[in-house]
């Protein structure tokens, strides 16, 4: 803990913010003059009559399996990419750094529609297909500068101390550099991840149903939009917490007695 | 009988946009098998890129570099030559990842093909010897410097060396620490190893070594018998390094 946030300058401006962002949202609400209604969204959850699962349950399996495979696959590209900004020739160099750059600079959004419009027909994809791959080569854009970067930032010591002793280039690689840095690398990692998670509503635009195309479907019927996007809001953020916390499991295990990574 | 290191003319050049930097400018050298020598000088001087060509972790410019007569031909084939050789740091650069155990006992278990039983007995064993056996256990961070820098010979003896290259080993040490790790490469060197040690500590210089080198501006000034050359110095540059050192 640093040693500020003891400090009772620190407990006072926290107050503040909280009493500041606390007033705002009552005082919204209070403006807003509207009769909540969250009850009526129980059939979106499950289906009484044909005890299936409703709308919502259709659109959060959506969002999960657009977002594992997008990860997996994102995870995949990221760190082959990142290999080679990092050790590539300069052939391959500059073919990686420009991916990565078109994949950073644009939006994803625009990137769905080439995919979709422009790719996807070429190749006969479905839009799931067209969906997980934008995504994954999005998240694998970010994830090649990030494992670039924790290649480049990595402490050289310990590498030369290992060839010094004979180890060959690959050893060195397996045994020393791949730990180090993947140590280094969970927690943007997982940031990474949970942005992914909340970019996957994005793909809505191209008809796949996930948790944002419900929504819309939800509000469509119902007309209870305040509701259905708070609880949209709300399921997006019990999943991200969910993820984050088993980032942290996995990076507290990794870590083990290695505090300084 | 070949010499253990042999240098011929050797020169290492950095080159940026703005400048040329002779980081070593014709060097030539031979430390023979069984000897200690000493490489001293100002910092910057190049005496610890000196030890780094040795070991091929610094490629050189133009010259060779001899182990027992074989020199470098690649970086491919470098860890092949660079078995006969161990190296210890001035910041010890252990493995942060593994205990003591684990880091004496991996490169004797991934290089020599030792099975993990026996790299463990036998890291146990080193690190016994360095006077480190209640702290096999225990991760790097978890050590004094000392002990840091005993379980880094203890990791570059795992490796049955025929020579150790020390790179100013003690530099990085707190005062009170530095006799712990002095105190055991003494003892090492009494077994008969070829040891290349890069040293501030004069003392340590004169006890151990039979032969030293001085290094200025990337050039080997001056070598000699390690007394005579402390002793009686005939260059100004060392008379100047050596009087500069006796201040402190």
């Amino acid at each position: 803990m640093p040693e500020q946030s003891k400090s009772p300058l620190w407990t006072l401006i926290t107050a503040l913010l909280l009493l500041v962002a606390g007033t705002a949202v009552v005082r919204g609400f209070q403006s807003l003059d509207y009769e909540w209604d969250f009850a009526s969204l129980k059939d979106y959850l499950w289906v009484a009559e044909s005890n299936s699962p409703g709308l919502l349950l259709h659109g959060l399996w959506g969002t999960l399996w657009v977002s594992i495979l997008s990860i997996v696959f994102g995870t995949v590209t990221g760190l082959a990419t990142g290999l080679v900004l990092y050790a590539g020739s300069p052939f391959a160099r500059t073919t990686a750094r420009s991916f990565v750059e078109i994949f950073r600079n644009t939006p994803v959004l625009v990137q769905l529609y080439v995919m979709y419009f422009v790719v996807a027909s070429a190749f006969h994809m479905t839009a799931e297909q067209a969906g997980v791959a934008t995504l994954s080569l999005f998240c694998g854009a970010y994830i090649a500068e990030l494992v670039r970067g924790t290649l480049n930032n990595l402490d050289k010591g310990p590498q030369d101390a290992a060839l010094s002793l004979g180890l060959t280039r690959y050893q060195t690689a397996i045994h020393i550099v791949a730990p180090l840095a993947l140590r280094r690398l969970m927690p943007p990692l997982v940031g990474q991840y949970v942005s992914l998670v909340k970019d996957s509503s994005l793909v809505s635009v191209i008809s796949i149903v996930e948790l944002t195309k419900s929504a819309s479907n939800m509000v469509a019927i119902s007309f209870k939009s305040f509701e259905v996007w708070f609880l949209v809001a709300v399921v997006y953020f019990v999943l991200n917490t969910i993820l984050s916390q088993i980032g942290r499991r996995i990076e507290v295990r990794m870590s083990g007695d290695l505090k300084t990574a | 009988m070949t010499a253990a290191v042999e240098l011929l003319n050797v020169s290492k050049i950095f080159r940026s946009q703005s400048q040329t930097t002779h980081a070593l400018n014709d060097v030539t050298l031979k430390v023979e098998a069984g000897e200690v020598c000493c490489f001293v000088g100002p910092s910057g001087s190049g005496k610890s890129t000196c030890l780094r060509t040795i070991n091929g972790l610094e490629t050189i410019t133009r010259g060779s570099v001899k182990i027992f007569g074989e020199s470098y031909s690649g970086q491919s084939s470098a860890h092949l030559l660079r078995r006969k050789t161990a190296m210890i740091f001035q910041r010890f650069e252990l493995f942060p990842h593994l205990n003591a155990l684990e880091n004496v006992a991996l490169v004797p278990h991934l290089r020599c093909g030792l099975n993990r039983t026996d790299a463990t007995a036998k890291a146990r064993q080193l690190l016994a010897r360095v006077g480190l056996k209640e702290h096999c256990e225990k991760y790097p961070r978890m050590l004094s410097g000392g002990q840091q820098q005993r379980v880094a010979i203890a990791r570059a003896l795992a490796v049955e060396p025929q020579i150790l290259l020390c790179d100013e080993p003690t530099s990085a040490l707190d005062p009170e620490l530095v006799e712990e790790v002095l105190q055991l490469l003494r003892s090492i060197a009494e077994t008969g190893m070829t040891m290349i040690i890069v040293t501030h500590e004069m003392r340590f210089a004169k006890q151990v070594s039979k032969n030293c080198f001085f290094f200025d501006a990337g050039k080997l000034i001056e070598s000699g018998p390690t007394p005579t050359l402390l002793s009686q110095p005939d260059h100004p540059r060392l008379k100047e390094f050596l009087s500069s050192l006796d201040k402190h």
